[in-house]
Formats: C-alpha cells, sequence, structure tokens
C-alpha cells in the first residue's frame, strides 16, 4: 500500500511510535531540570518553522527567504497586544497568526507571479525585512531593545515554563500530524508535481499557482504559530532574533535533516538547535561545528540525513 | 456534427516573423485514433500545444466539444478531458512510478480537499484505496505494473514514454494528444504501444498522435492529417494518404 511512504510505511506503527515520543517527552519534567526543558521548547519551536517551510521548499519546490518575517509577526503582535492593550494571551496568540497569515495571503499575491529563483528574492524583499518595521516602531516594540512578554496568566496565577513547555508540545504534536497527513495524500502529490515540473503539473489538470499558494500560506501559518509560542516561552524578544540569520537556520536544518520527507525537519531541528548547548563548554566553535555538519551532510548525505537512510533502506527492499 | 470531438477552425501560429501554423482546419472524431503526421518542422507539436493550451493561437479558434477552449490554461483545458504527452517526456522524477500515475487521477478524486486531508477523514482514506487500485489497474493496462515502486527517473527511455502514456490516462480524459509516443522504442516496445493504444481506444478515450514511424501510422490509425510547413496539404484514411500525390512528395517519399 501507498498509504504511509512518507515515514517507514505502516501508518499504525508510526501512530504509535509519534505516541511513544509525546508520552515520553509527557514524562520528561519529572525526570529532567529546567534547562534540558529549555531545549527541548527550542527543538519544538524549530521544528514547527522547519515543518512549515519544508511544505514549501521541499514538498513544493520553491525557496523562501522570508519565513523569519512572519515568525517575527507571529511574536510580536500578540506581545504588544497584551503589553499595550492588556489582552489576554489566549485571545492575542490567535490574533496574531491570523495577522500574519493575512499579511502572507497578500503578498502572496504579488509574489506568486514570480518563478523560481526571482520568487526566492521576492520573499527575501517581501517579508524579511518584517522585523525591521518593529525595530522601527520603537514605542509601540521597544525598537531595537527588544520588549519584555507579559507572563500568561490563568485565574489569578502565573503559568510558568511547565504551562509553555506543555503547550509548545502539544502544538509540534498537532502540526507533525498535520504535515504527515498532508505528505501522502492528493495535496501532497500536486505539491510534489509542481516542484518536479510544472508544465506537466498543470497538463493533468494541477493548477500549479493555487497549491503555490496554498503551501505558502501553511508555511506562513505555521511560522506565526511557532513565534507566539516562542515569545510566551521566552519572556523577552528582540527584533534581531527575527532576521535573515534565523531564517537561514531554518533552511540548514531542512536540508540537513533532509528536504521533502516527513522527518527531516525534526532530525534537522534537533540537531542544529542543540550542537550550541552541547558544546557549551567550547561555545565559540559552536557555529563552527554547526557548518561542518552542514558540509559533510551536503558532501556526503545530498538528500538530507533522513532522505539519504530512506533511499537505502528502499534500495534494500 | 455530433461525432466531432475537436474541431480546428483556421488556426494560424505566429513567433516573431515566422508563421508555424497557417489557417489550418483539423476535424478530430470520436472514439478513434487520428494521426498528424509531416515532416520536421511542419507544426505538428505547435499544433498540439496550442490545443492542450501552452500558448495561445494567433487567429482561428479551436472547439472541444462545440465550446471554444480558446485562452483557457492548460489545467483548465485538461479539467474540460484533454490530456497529453510530450515530446521529450517530462515526468515527476522525484516521485515513484506509482505516485505519478495517482497524482493523474488529481482531477476527477476530489475528497481529498485541505481540511479533510489534515484531519485524516475516513472518505479521504477510502478515495487512497481507490486511487491506488486505479493506478495500479492503469500500470498493469501499460505493462510496467512491476515498477510501479521505482523511482520514475531511473527507468529507461521507453518505459518512461509509456509512464507518461499511464499518467495521462489516469485523468480519464476525452481526448488523449500523444506527441510522437513511439519515438525512441524498438520494434517489439512498438508493437506493445500499438496493443496499448487500441485497448484506451476501446475504453472510450479518443487519441490524435503525432508519429514519425509510418508503420505505426499505417497500422493503427483510422484518419491522418498530413501538415507541411504549417499548412494542412491532405487528410484521409492511411491507405488514401500512400497514395496521395502531394503527400508522398512533402514526406513519405517512393517507399509507401
Amino acid at each position: 500500500m501507498p498509504l504511509g511512504l512518507t515515514m517507514l510505511g505502516n501508518r499504525k506503527r508510526d501512530f504509535f511510535i509519534l505516541l511513544v515520543v509525546v508520552v515520553l517527552l509527557m514524562i520528561l519534567p519529572l525526570v529532567v531540570g529546567e534547562f534540558y526543558l529549555y531545549v527541548v521548547r527550542l527543538i519544538c519551536i524549530y521544528t514547527i518553522l522547519t515543518i512549515g517551510l519544508n511544505i514549501f521548499m521541499g514538498y513544493c519546490g520553491q525557496i523562501n527567504f522570508g519565513a523569519s518575517g512572519f515568525f517575527c509577526i507571529g511574536a510580536y503582535i500578540p506581545t504588544i497586544l497584551q503589553m499595550k492593550l492588556g489582552w489576554h494571551y489566549l485571545v492575542a496568540f490567535p490574533v496574531g497568526v491570523i495577522t500574519s497569515l493575512f499579511v502572507g495571503w497578500v503578498v502572496s499575491w504579488p509574489l506568486l507571479r514570480l518563478r523560481s529563483h526571482a520568487m526566492a528574492i521576492g520573499t527575501m524583499a517581501l517579508a524579511m525585512p518584517i522585523y525591521l518595521v518593529f525595530e522601527r516602531f520603537e514605542k509601540i516594540t521597544g525598537g531595537s531593545d527588544g520588549t519584555v512578554v507579559p507572563p500568561t496568566i490563568f485565574f489569578g496565577s502565573t503559568m510558568g515554563n511547565l504551562f509553555y513547555y506543555y503547550s509548545i508540545l502539544v502544538f509540534t504534536a498537532v502540526v507533525f500530524l498535520i504535515a504527515y497527513f498532508l505528505a501522502d495524500s492528493r495535496i501532497g502529490r500536486a505539491l510534489k508535481a509542481v516542484r518536479d515540473n510544472q508544465d506537466a503539473a498543470e497538463a493533468i489538470g494541477v493548477d500549479a499557482n493555487h497549491y503555490r499558494r496554498l503551501a505558502w500560506l501553511v508555511n506562513v501559518l505555521l511560522a506565526g504559530i511557532a513565534g507566539g509560542l516562542y515569545a510566551q516561552q521566552a519572556a523577552y524578544i528582540s527584533p534581531v532574533t527575527f532576521s535573515l540569520g534565523s531564517n537561514i537556520l531554518m533552511l540548514v536544518m531542512l536540508c540537513v535533516g533532509g528536504q521533502g520527507t516527513i522527518l527531516g525537519p525534526v532530525v534537522g531541528a534537533i540537531i542544529m538547535t542543540s550542537i550550541p548547548y552541547i558544546l557549551i563548554s567550547i561555545q565559540h566553535y559552536a557555529l563552527l561545528v554547526q557548518g561542518l555538519i552542514l558540509f559533510a551532510v551536503l558532501r556526503f548525505m545530498p538528500a538530507g540525513i533522513v532522505g539519504t537512510i530512506a533511499k537505502r533502506f528502499a534500495r534494500v527492499a | 456534427m455530433s461525432n466531432v470531438l475537436l474541431n480546428l477552425r483556421g488556426v494560424s501560429k505566429d513567433f516573431g516573423g515566422l508563421r508555424a501554423l497557417n489557417r489550418v482546419d483539423l476535424d478530430v472524431k470520436k472514439g478513434v485514433i487520428t494521426a498528424l503526421i509531416g515532416p520536421n518542422g511542419a507544426g505538428k507539436t505547435t499544433l498540439i500545444n496550442i490545443i492542450s493550451g501552452v500558448y495561445g493561437s494567433s487567429e482561428g479558434s479551436v472547439l472541444f466539444e462545440g465550446r471554444s477552449i480558446d485562452g483557457l490554461r492548460s489545467y483548465e483545458i485538461a479539467g474540460m478531458g484533454i490530456s497529453r504527452t510530450f515530446q521529450l517526456t517530462k515526468l515527476f522524477g522525484g516521485m515513484s512510478v506509482l505516485e505519478n500515475v495517482m497524482v493523474g487521477t488529481h482531477l476527477w478524486a476530489r475528497r481529498g480537499n485541505f481540511w479533510r486531508t489534515i484531519l485524516n477523514f475516513p472518505s479521504v482514506r477510502r478515495e487512497e484505496v481507490k486511487i491506488y487500485e486505479d493506478a495500479m489497474e492503469i500500470l498493469r493496462l501499460t505493462h510496467i505494473e512491476h515498477l510501479a515502486k521505482e523511482k520514475s527517473n531511473n527507468l529507461p527511455h521507453g518505459q518512461q514514454r509509456l509512464l507518461e502514456l499511464a499518467r495521462a490516462i489516469a485523468t480519464k480524459p476525452k481526448l488523449i494528444l500523444l506527441d510522437e509516443p513511439a519515438a525512441g522504442l524498438n520494434l517489439h516496445e512498438q508493437d506493445r504501444l500499438q496493443e496499448t493504444l487500441r485497448s484506451i481506444v476501446s475504453m472510450g478515450i479518443t487519441i490524435l498522435l503525432i508519429e514519425h514511424h509510418m508503420r505505426v501510422v499505417m497500422n493503427i490509425s483510422d484518419w491522418v492529417h498530413v501538415l507541411d510547413v504549417g499548412c494542412k496539404i491532405g487528410e484521409g484514411t492511411p491507405k488514401d494518404i500512400g497514395r496521395n500525390p502531394a503527400v508522398v512528395k512533402a514526406y513519405l517519399g517512393k517507399e509507401y
């Protein structure tokens, strides 16, 4: 059956593995300290970001340098709404996500008139500078010094890191499942068709622009969600977090993990996020190690870690 | 005339100063195999590209089932029931053979929209099974079912052509446009292809094909149109065409 080509072929087993992983992560706070939980939170947030990028890049074959802009909107809008208007996080968070989606939708109209590399430049021009906008309006956003994010309060008690840990975990699992279902479906096939040959895709009735827009909006939506989750757990945000550098980091995660594979974003996010913390005693070299890993993967596993392993398995089977 | 599926009226195409097609009138009858032949540069592929919406005509109009399809985008034309293959195969190289055919069902297998897919509705799963079975059936028809799990890029040329044909069938079209389906096939594969084309027609699908192998054309086509430097110079049954002096002079030579 083709119904599980994405992971290792068997949906029931995939669900079981996912369930086990989620349960293990849920009991993790009983075992390890705050520092490790912080790293897991970051990994989860970058997993959400990279999954979004994977749908647009890995499946639909378009390059995006603008995801960090929507990450930025998703982080700043709820923060501003909480700080200046006193909104509750539960309301501010969805508003941030919707704002990000709306901006993405508006931007998609000029953007989708472009193809391939011109479009990559377009994403950079239209979305990447969004963090500069937030840097400019100092009175509202705190400018380049950044701003404190007010803590979430439920029924008079302030939520701690554990609350953020669990909410991020739930979001990550749901986003992973959505990507899992999308990858091996009518929509996933249409996206891959557009990636592999746009002319041929149109010749069999796939409206290429419709699917490019869909993939873009999913990418933007997930970036917005990741932004809202990130700001709240970090308790402090500044524009530089959302500059081109963070977008490059997502791209690197995707390339290391494997474009167009369902587990690739997860593996890439785990490796690249945890390296600076593993190498904390020699942190000056962390960037160098990340670079070496990227280089080695591109040289020896051009399809990414997951992509290359999957290929090897396919040959044996 | 109700048995005419596709009808071209005075279609011309200019590329800059070059007139690739000059007022071509052409009918394709329902349920038969129609061939389009002519020397290189006669405008055959241009004609197919105009019908399938790759580009528009400079003048004239194309009617499909009596409705004009001028100016429609190629995916819209595919949606009306015209499917095609390309002279240089255009497969989805990163996908398996099976997936290439499955994506061909995109037009009619419509349960799997965004929301139903991400919520994993049972109806979507049932449709996936149906798509899978249909795709396997079509692979069997084109004799490449044993390659279902291969990556389509890794297939030899002949089988890539068959896969492209399979993908076109999967859209459940009314009309298939084939641009040199036998190019690069050996004699055995050509015979297989003829067999497959006949079974496609028996499924009620009309075929319009461009072909240079006269053996194939003479064997399977019911009606032949001949183009030369953008103009239609003749049409008829394969036998008549073989005796038409203008056609013999322009294209066939003495052999036929």
